[in-house]
């Protein structure tokens, strides 16, 4: 049998309750990994599902719990992971809202609360954990943008744009890091058959990929996120820095 | 599996106990003054010598990379989350001591 991707390994991952978070969560779990599993409120559903996880694949996973929106409660949140000297050897920024309109028609208040979570709640975990990593001098970092924070089509001013500077502070943070053995590389999937993919937000893109030509003519499933993601958390992907690696079938639009 | 058990299972608070006031590392000054300096010698790899002068980007590896390997030693070292003025304002191994009081460690 082949040695598990993630053995020994603990990953850190946002907005693990559902969606591409939880998909990430799971192949990590069957990849050996340990999890600490973030959520923004504590809630038995999600407790229930990390414990049958924690089970099923003999691994731990834990919860762990603060708002995006917070400043404070990232801060204290990570600080005690961080002092409770768990080595986090993998960051997985996977939270994230959604929010689609033309610009004409978008409070600016709800670009503000939309980078408040794709990106500046983003940037507080990161660089606390990345005080951990470089102690340890290795570590992967893998943040979950967006094929619409590369194309940035119309109705995109807010999340479109938010992916787009997460997008662009990988690659930036990626020299920043490498100097000390840490990778950071971006997944931009398409359209993705979760929750967030079915609500009204995303209708024309469902829209367009139902007539499309192009050759997959579906939605992306998260599990072949996932797969990219756990390849690019171990260590088979040891020297691969600043990438960002679409997951879209080859659909543009 | 169970490592990562067992530490959650033991998270620290002394970060709560330093906003406090009640860090323990306050009666500790001649440990900690040997923390503080290994911290320098293995972050930039230089001998006990140059401490008292030594001042940020004076030697090839007190550069902007070797920062942040010095804050991580320092912070693992004391238990302690610097916050970022304080990190701007490490210039020197002089100031780094001004700025370790904030934090209840005397150096």
């Amino acid at each position: 049998m082949d040695k598990l991707l993630l053995n020994n390994k603990t990953a850190l991952v946002t907005g693990s309750n559902r969606g591409i978070g939880y998909s990430i969560m799971e192949t990590f779990a069957k990849q050996g990994c340990d999890i600490i599993a973030h959520a923004r409120k504590k809630n038995d559903e999600f407790e229930k599902k990390i414990d049958s996880l924690s089970k099923k694949n003999n691994v731990v996973v834990k919860p762990i719990y603060f708002d995006l929106q917070d400043r404070d409660e990232i801060r204290s949140e990570i600080i005690k992971l961080i002092k409770s000297k768990v080595p986090i050897n993998i960051l997985v920024n996977s939270a994230g809202i959604i929010h689609g309109g033309l610009f004409q028609m978008t409070h600016i208040q709800t670009i503000r609360d939309v980078f408040d979570v794709n990106f500046f709640g983003m940037l507080e975990v990161t660089q606390l954990v990345c005080k951990s990593m470089i102690k340890n001098k290795k570590g992967s970092i893998i943040n979950i943008a967006s094929s619409a924070g590369l194309d940035l089509s119309e109705g995109n001013c807010a999340y479109g744009t938010s992916k787009a500077a997460l997008i662009a502070f990988s690659k930036t943070l990626s020299f920043e890091m490498g100097k000390h053995g840490v990778r950071v590389n971006v997944v931009a999937p398409s359209l993705t058959d979760t929750d967030m993919g079915h609500m009204p937000e995303a209708k024309k893109e469902r829209e367009i990929l139902s007539s499309s030509t192009e050759p997959f003519k579906r939605m992306v499933l998260p599990e072949e996120i996932s797969n990219t993601v756990s390849f690019l958390a171990s260590d088979k992907s040891s020297f691969i820095n600043g990438e960002i690696i679409r997951i879209d079938g080859g659909n543009r639009f | 599996m169970g490592k990562l058990y067992e530490l959650m299972g033991e998270i620290d608070f002394s970060y709560e106990i330093q906003k406090n006031g009640k860090n323990r590392n306050m009666a500790n000054n001649n440990s900690n003054i040997k923390k503080y300096k290994n911290a320098f010698i293995e972050s930039f790899e230089i001998t006990e010598d140059l401490l008292e002068t030594l001042e940020y980007q004076s030697i090839i590896n007190w550069d902007s990379v070797g920062h942040m390997v010095l804050i991580a030693a320092l912070e693992d070292g004391f238990d302690i989350m610097m916050e970022m003025d304080d990190i701007i304002d490490f210039s020197s191994f002089k100031k780094g001591k001004e700025l370790l009081i904030k934090y209840d460690i005397i150096v």
